[in-house]
């Protein structure tokens, strides 16, 4: 049954080899595309819900926020009845810790406050308890099943301490809902009432302008036009809040459908667009190769179909033959495929950021991956079965001549040029990674220890700091509420006279001025805080770019602006009292801030506010950062930390991981290079080996002639060059178009630089006349007698 | 050109089987003789013959070619002794499909540094001298059998070797284009060349100077034609 298999064991293990890595590659790249864009698409009714966006123009530019005033999302509830439900929720903290009254704990993505149609908007399925009452109701909160799982038992009633705040506050696990899947915005977090919020923050919760720190979402009564909504929603803001808000900074809330709201992302659409190329590619090599190689087979099995024929073989059958090999070879590559994939579990984890397991079982994506299996099959069978049906019956009566040399070159030649266009594409993506490693971040890193100290107190870690300063390798220790390295809320700043010309920027919040010294933070103008400076002295640190804030927005000319007096919101303790302006004591150079990515690099001027307290972030300035250091360093803090463990890591680490995303889509890109290369590769042995043998004749009659081996291993290097050339420029021009749109994204970039790109095709170019030189000369230099003997 | 060949054997050794082609062979030819070798099938007619044309080593003896030792030459130093001083006509033609009859005869003279202008006039004459000028654009599937082995011999001469090598050069051809063919190697033959042709037809065999019989690798009849 399966002699077609075992008579050309070695090209059909081949051709197995080659499908198998494509659509391994290809199915996973697939399967990671569809999990993007099918993003939130489970909900029900998902077209009805929508996520309330805020936009203002700020000196004239026009801005977008996600996040709205508290009060937005219950007030058009209540007045609008275009709107079924509408909710709003607030991030309280993440990566958080969770502790039960029996010891055990459990790490949670995010603790939220959420109000009581919160699920309802959302359309949750609810496995125990009522949201409706659970979240009406201070320190009650609602759980993922997942978490109620790993928990075990009765949970409702159950009380959940949060580690960083302390064992003093307690909340009470009032429900559980069903987790939401992997590919949601919404996060499967433990959601506490939103009355439970006077014991964490300010309770601006009902604020219809400021306190923008709500994602508001709204589920519209069926059959109404968001546009229309929208509309009506600023037309009631407007009986409610002050002219000026609307007048002077044209602030709007609108309705922005929370369907597409992750994949129309500028980010999540170029890595789509990236993956869903690579994947073409790949998958189109490995189809491409099977057939190079069925067409080697031509003589052999050319012959076979027509001795068929003579015996009555329709070319029906012979469709129907050649498809169901075709079937056979492609079910038992995706079975090696996905065995292939599932043994790379934890590779696909790293560079995709889900497992196999979890791609492959989201939502319906076997139909799409079951149409790409069909797709291939008709591209990898109906080409063969209508060759081959094709096949004279004369053929039994005479040796097979076939000339499929352009058939072959042109399908060699879409792979060279897959393969071109990847490496340089992987090069590009290299030079990039390279050059953001060594960008100037503004600040020193290299020797830099750093721990975030809750939950330990804050007299624990002022200990913990005196005892690191004591460390002959430790040159001196700083404390501070952000890392400055981060993205951090802003709040807005103005200059006398000019309250109404608000600029964003970033708070830095308080820092101990050691932290510039530390950090080897450079001095534009100015000078650092006095050593005794704390909070309650109105003095700041700016960086460089307030110098062109003051400047664009508010007319200040000087270049030097120490001395310079600002307002800024969110520092007025006291809401009684009017705002008090802050002196600029200090200019410090930019430092760079979140990734290097347009949308994650935050480009704010920032400011920084003193203070002689413990803050969250604690750095350490080694002398010389080794592990021995590091280690001895951790031994003072586990010596002096009673609670769990709080780790000491390099600072590199973490300025590393903002270097992640580029250096992930690097490795993807060479893994699907490294595939394509070797489909590539194995399709050209393949080439050549075919070649020999239709040429075998021709070889000899040379030899016999007087020509050289060289001379013949130059023919077929001639002949594939032909091929290869053009196709390299070509994969190599391709490159530098979808390099162009991947380099868009970064805020620095490298140059697209034509000479690496040629130095590269170069490369490969002599890979492939290593491949035929290797696969040709063994040919040319045997003794031609054998191959007129077998004439 | 003169050929000298001592105690020469040709053994072919496969997994199980080991065959003795050719046996303690001694021969000897004269510059501008024209030698017959004939046999039964199997006797090391073309074994022979693909060693004289320096196509393969023999296992063990000597092999002096104009007196210059050639037996254990490696493949690259036999195709470099090959270029211009050895042609072949095989009986199944051998001509490149891919190429036109023109291209098939340039062959050798690929490999030799003339000019262009050189090349092409050797072509010409050897096309002319053949009788098949006029199908120098053909491909030899345009041709008939009788054509195509007039292309082989053009060849075979194009490059003015000093041997030429004929391995049954009428096996495929009917007697017309047979006795032609025999006439142009007798006409090579007058001008000067030394021809070694394997042969199954008697009467082929009388065209030449001595007829050698083979008979399991060994000579066994050397005869001189009067």
């Amino acid at each position: 049954m399966f002699k077609f298999f075992t008579s050309d064991l070695r090209r059909n293990i081949i051709k197995i080899l080659c499908l198998s890595l494509g659509l391994s590659v290809g199915f996973l790249l697939v399967a990671k595309i569809y999990f993007e864009q099918s993003y939130d698409s489970f909900f029900p009714n998902i077209d009805r819900i929508y996520r309330i966006t805020e936009s203002v123009v700020q000196n004239g530019e026009y801005k977008e926020y996600p996040q709205t005033p508290g009060g937005i999302a219950p007030e058009m509830q209540r007045n609008l009845s275009q709107i079924e439900a509408a909710t709003r929720t607030t991030v309280l903290t993440s990566d958080a810790k969770v502790k039960l009254d029996d010891g055990r704990s459990f790490y949670v993505p995010y603790v939220l406050l959420a109000d009581t149609c919160f699920f309802d908007v959302l359309q949750t399925d609810i496995v125990e308890g009522d949201p409706h009452d659970v979240l009406a109701v201070e320190d009650q909160v609602m759980i993922p099943r997942s978490l109620a799982s790993k928990i075990g038992g009765d949970v409702i009633g159950q009380h959940l301490s949060i580690i960083e705040w302390g064992d003093d506050y307690k909340a009470i696990i009032g429900g559980v809902y069903e987790d939401y899947p992997l590919n949601s915005s919404i996060s499967n977090g433990i959601y506490m009432s939103m009355p439970s919020i006077g014991k964490f923050m300010y309770d601006g919760s009902e604020f219809l302008i400021g306190n923008d720190r709500y994602r508001s979402y709204a589920l519209l009564v069926e059959g109404f036009d968001p546009l229309d909504v929208s509309s009506m929603m600023v037309e009631h803001l407007k009986t409610k809040v002050e002219e000026d808000a609307f007048t002077v900074h044209d602030f709007k809330v609108w309705l922005r459908p929370f369907a597409n709201l992750y994949s129309s992302q500028e980010g999540v659409r170029n890595m789509s667009w990236m993956l869903g190329f690579l994947a073409l590619i790949i998958l189109l090599c490995a189809g491409l190769n099977y057939l190079l190689i069925v067409i080697g087979q031509l003589s052999a099995r050319g012959k076979e179909m027509a001795i068929r024929k003579c015996y009555g073989t329709g070319k029906k059958t012979i469709f129907k033959i050649m498809m169901m090999e075709s079937l056979f070879f492609l079910v038992l590559s995706l079975i090696f495929a996905i065995l292939l994939a599932f043994s790379f579990s934890d590779t696909c984890k790293e560079l995709l950021g889900y497992t196999p397991k979890e791609l492959f079982s989201t939502g319906k994506v076997w139909i799409v991956e079951g149409s790409v299996s069909v797709l291939l099959l008709i591209f990898t069978g109906v080409i063969p079965s209508v060759i081959y049906s094709k096949t004279p019956v004369s053929l039994a009566f005479r040796p097979a001549v076939y000339s499929r040399k352009i058939w072959k070159l042109a399908l060699l030649a879409v792979q060279f040029f897959a393969t071109g266009t990847v490496i340089c594409l992987l090069v590009l993506v290299w030079r990039q990674y390279s050059m953001v490693g060594n960008l100037n971040m503004g600040l020193e890193y290299e020797n830099i220890g750093v721990f975030y100290r809750y939950p330990m107190s804050s007299e624990r870690t002022s200990t913990v700091m005196k005892e690191l300063k004591k460390l002959p390798f430790v040159m001196d220790v700083a404390s501070s509420d952000n890392d400055p390295t981060d993205v951090w809320n802003g709040n807005n700043i103005w200059t006398e006279g000019n309250a109404d010309d608000n600029v964003n920027v970033t708070d830095q919040e308080f820092v101990n001025p050691e932290l510039f010294d530390v950090l080897g933070i450079n001095f534009l103008q100015g000078s650092n805080f006095n050593n005794n400076a704390d909070s309650t002295i109105n003095e700041i640190i700016v960086d460089e770019r307030m110098i062109e804030v003051l400047h664009k927005y508010f007319g200040e000319t000087d270049e030097d602006i120490i001395g310079k007096n600002i307002y800024i919101t969110g520092h007025n303790w006291n809401e009684d009292e009017p705002l008090h302006a802050y002196t600029i004591v200090g200019v410090i150079g930019n430092i760079r801030r979140g990734g290097f990515e347009s949308g994650s690099t935050d480009t704010r001027a920032e400011v920084f506010f003193p203070s002689r307290k413990v803050r969250g972030n604690v750095f350490i300035r080694f002398t010389e950062l080794t592990p021995e250091n590091l280690s001895a360093a951790q031994k003072v803090l586990n010596s002096i930390n009673d609670g769990d463990e709080i780790l000491i890591t390099p600072y590199k680490m973490r300025i590393d991981a903002k270097r992640n995303l580029i250096k992930k889509f690097g490795i993807s890109v060479m893994v699907v290079g490294i595939a394509i290369l070797l489909i590539a590769l194995i399709g050209l042995i393949g080439y050549v080996g075919d070649e020999v043998n239709r040429r075998a004749k021709e070889i000899a009659i040379r030899k016999v002639n007087g020509t050289d081996a060289w001379k013949i291993v130059r023919l077929f290097c001639v002949d594939v060059l032909k091929v290869a050339l053009p196709s390299l420029i070509f994969g190599g021009a391709a490159a530098m178009i979808i390099g162009q749109r991947w380099l868009s994204q970064f805020t620095d970039r490298v140059s697209l630089s034509p000479l690496s790109m040629i130095a590269c095709l170069l490369i490969l170019l002599l890979l492939i006349m290593a491949v035929v030189i290797t696969n040709t000369l063994r040919v040319a230099r045997s003794n031609p007698i054998d191959h007129l003997r077998s004439e | 050109m003169n050929i000298q060949i001592e105690k020469l054997e040709k053994v072919f050794r496969s997994d199980t089987v080991q065959t003795v082609a050719l046996n303690n062979v001694s021969l000897s030819i004269e510059d501008g003789e024209f030698v017959a070798i004939m046999g039964p099938s199997g006797c090391g007619k073309s074994t022979l013959l693909n060693i004289l044309g320096l196509l393969d080593n023999p296992t063990s003896g000597s092999y002096k070619l104009d007196g210059k030792e050639v037996a254990c030459l490696k493949e690259s130093g036999r195709t470099d002794y090959r270029k211009g001083r050895i042609g072949f006509i095989f009986q199944s033609f051998n001509l490149i499909d891919t190429m036109t009859v023109r291209e098939n005869v340039m062959l050798p003279l690929n490999n030799l540094p003339l000019t262009r202008e050189e090349k092409n006039k050797r072509v010409d004459e050897a096309l002319n001298r053949m009788g098949i000028a006029h199908r120098a654009k053909h491909y030899p599937s345009q041709l008939s059998g009788g054509q195509q082995q007039r292309a082989a011999i053009a060849r075979a001469i194009v490059g003015r070797p000093g041997l030429i090598l004929a391995d049954e050069p009428t096996g495929n051809l009917d007697s017309k284009n047979g006795a032609e063919v025999m006439q142009l190697l007798s006409e090579l033959h007058k001008e000067g060349a030394t021809i070694v042709m394997v042969t199954h037809s008697h009467r082929d065999a009388t065209v030449a100077d001595r007829i050698i019989n083979l008979y399991d690798g060994q000579i066994v009849d050397n005869l001189q034609m009067i």
